[in-house]
């Protein structure tokens, strides 16, 4: 059998690699290491020693996950990619609220970049009001993620009483009117 | 309720469902574990985790609602900026949705174009363009574009597949630098300067006054001078009717050493039609066009700048990708004296069968040879298989078409010993020796040609 039997459909489709554009392949990498980082902050501690057992499932779920999200990035599966993040966070005894703020924006910024990148075709160019679009809608996200863990922050410091449920069914009430549907006619 | 971006309410009927994307259901799912999972425990780091994903999926929610998308998006909209260009002429498709929509137009490229971006694929806010770049004359289909629309975080999205357009791509204009005489003229008023006396504008000769002759033409200076009447003789002025044959029956591409922009012998047999065409229009003749191939269809005879018109919209609308099996035509007969522009790769049986036809009923037949020159080209032939893009070819193409050629020449050598000039159309003076030599020979004695 001639090597390029064997060759010639892989060197094809490393070619088809060079249609992907530049932003694709940023949003994917960013996206990932975004993930990564998240991960990594997750597992390594001062009491990890090695690689146990925990650790290595953790990183070879999140691993599939990442690698469904490169193909597909709108698939369910790469839910897990982010599951593990969250499992290595709650089994974590020395959980301060600044790692786990920082890790939930690092994992907010790997899913927002996927978000975007599903949305786009893979040899596509995207033009620059539409990146100031994307960006623009980040940034307040951002914002609001920022505020919200401030406050959640705060409040965690705070004895609850009955006066909270007051204000827990005010927050309620607001977020109700800001996500349901309205009925046609009606602003 | 939907806006549409000129401010008008958008009609029901005209928008489409999003739905939502993986991402949104990855949000609440790992926003929700992360909340959970921290009041089951009491541990309240752990909703810091989630809180992100959670502001994201409620702030995707919340501006779907804010913009009454909950019901649907506008159904995006595909426009050309023009319906007809000329080769090498450029037009843009643009698809538009609603402001503050990330819009993604993709579109496959048609045959003889270019697209910019290059895969023909991009993404913009509420509006995004696309660029057609047309190399080649006919009718381009434009699309069908698939449009993908989603909010600026991508947590919802729809796709739509909008129908394909047509784009008319009318032949290159050459002007031919060549005589407008014709070796025959027919008619009797026209551009064309006659040898019959007759009335007309040109003067021939003053000679003597015959009974007949108007009076306005008398030369009241010569009859004063010799005593006797004198008029001024005129010669008639005419035009003629010009018929083209178009061979559209092969489209042979030129040989792949050739450059890219080089012309298949369609696309030259079709610029050689409109330069043609256009040089005897503008000189008031009369021009039809006879398609052995049906790919334009016949061109009745006309002139002026409508009849161009005609015959480039015909061009314009031809589809020269269609792959349909068209029924060749046979022209049964011609006026004699009608000078007649043969354009053909002389390929096939037919087409030369036509040439013969024409020249037995008396017609000024003129043969422009459109196989590309890159074709049969013995010069790359070394003996040995030609290298195309790095690799040596396994077919014998070249020297296929090598023989090919040399085998036509029999074809064109007959024609030419059968008085048929057979001249290579090199573009704007191809045709201008043959038409002064055409001329020179209506003076010549004839003989009918079976």
């Amino acid at each position: 059998m001639r090597a390029g039997v064997l060759i010639d459909p892989i060197a094809d489709r490393l070619l088809e690699l060079r249609r992907i554009a530049p932003v694709q392949w940023g949003l994917r990498g960013g996206g990932t290491l975004a993930v990564a980082g998240a991960l990594a902050l997750a597992l390594i501690s001062p009491s990890t020693s090695g690689a146990s057992v925990g650790i290595v499932l953790a990183v070879l779920v999140s691993a599939i996950g990442l690698v469904a999200l490169w193909f597909d990035p709108d698939t369910d599966l790469g839910v897990l990619a982010l599951l593990p993040v969250v499992a290595a966070l709650f089994l974590r005894g020395d959980l301060t609220m600044a790692l786990a703020g920082a890790t939930g924006l690092l994992l907010l910024l790997g899913h927002a970049a996927f978000a975007i990148a599903a949305v786009m075709p893979v040899h596509g160019t995207l033009e620059r009001a539409a990146l100031r679009l994307a960006v623009r809608a980040l940034a307040g996200v951002a914002v609001l993620a920022v505020v919200a863990g401030l406050l959640t922050v705060l409040l965690a410091r705070i004895q609850l009483g009955p006066w909270m449920i007051v204000l827990g069914a005010v927050a309620a009430v607001a977020l109700w009117i800001a996500v349901v549907p309205r009925a046609p006619g009606r602003r | 309720m939907n806006t549409r971006p000129d401010g008008e309410a958008a009609d029901p009927a005209r928008t489409v469902r999003s739905r939502p994307t993986g991402a949104l259901v990855r949000a609440a799912a790992v926003g929700v574990s992360a909340l959970v999972l921290a009041v089951l425990v009491g541990k309240p780091p752990l909703i810091l985790v989630g809180l992100p994903l959670l502001v994201w999926a409620v702030a995707a929610l919340a501006r779907r609602t804010a913009r009454g998308e909950e019901r649907g998006v506008p159904l995006p909209r595909l426009r050309l900026n023009r319906q007809q260009l000329e080769e090498d002429g450029a037009a843009s498709a643009t698809v538009t949705t609603a402001p503050g929509l990330l819009t993604t137009a993709s579109l496959p490229m048609p045959p003889h174009a270019d697209l910019a971006p290059r895969y023909g694929s991009r993404t913009g806010d509420g509006t995004t363009r696309l660029r057609i770049g047309a190399r080649r004359w006919g009718r381009i289909e434009v699309g069908p574009a698939h449009v993908l629309t989603a909010d600026a975080l991508g947590a919802y999205r729809t796709e739509v597949t909008l129908p394909a357009t047509s784009l008319q791509v009318m032949p290159a204009s050459v002007v031919l630098d060549a005589p407008v005489d014709v070796p025959s003229p027919i008619g009797v008023s026209g551009a064309h300067l006659s040898r019959r006396r007759g009335d007309g504008t040109a003067l021939a000769e003053v000679r003597a006054f015959r009974p007949g002759d108007r009076l306005h033409r008398i030369n009241w200076r010569v009859t004063s001078r010799t005593g006797t009447l004198h008029t001024n003789a005129t010669f008639t002025e005419q035009d003629t009717e010009v018929l083209i044959v178009t061979d559209t029956t092969s489209d042979v591409s030129p040989a792949p050493w050739a450059s890219t922009e080089a012309p298949t012998s369609l696309d030259m047999t079709i610029r050689a039609t409109t330069a043609v065409a256009r040089h005897y229009l503008g000189a008031g003749d009369r021009v039809a066009v006879f398609d052995i191939g049906h790919l334009i269809g016949q061109v009745p005879a006309g002139s002026g700048p409508r009849q161009l018109r005609v015959l480039t919209d015909a061009l314009a609308r031809a589809s020269r990708d269609d792959g349909t099996l068209r029924p060749l035509h046979r022209m049964r007969s011609v006026r004699p004296g009608t000078l007649t522009v043969v354009c053909s790769p002389l390929l096939r049986p037919e087409p030369i069968a036509q040439i013969g036809m024409l020249v037995s009923h008396g017609a000024d037949v003129l043969v422009v040879d459109t196989l590309p020159a890159s074709i049969g080209d013995t010069s790359v032939l070394r003996g040995r298989p030609l290298k195309l893009e790095g690799r040596a070819s396994e077919r014998f193409w070249p020297e296929a078409w090598a023989l090919r050629r040399m085998q036509r020449e029999t074809t064109v050598r007959e024609l030419r010993e059968a008085g048929v000039p057979v001249t290579a159309w090199e573009g704007a003076s191809s045709l201008a020796p043959v038409l002064l030599s055409l001329s020179a020979a209506r003076s010549a004695p004839r003989r009918r040609r079976a």
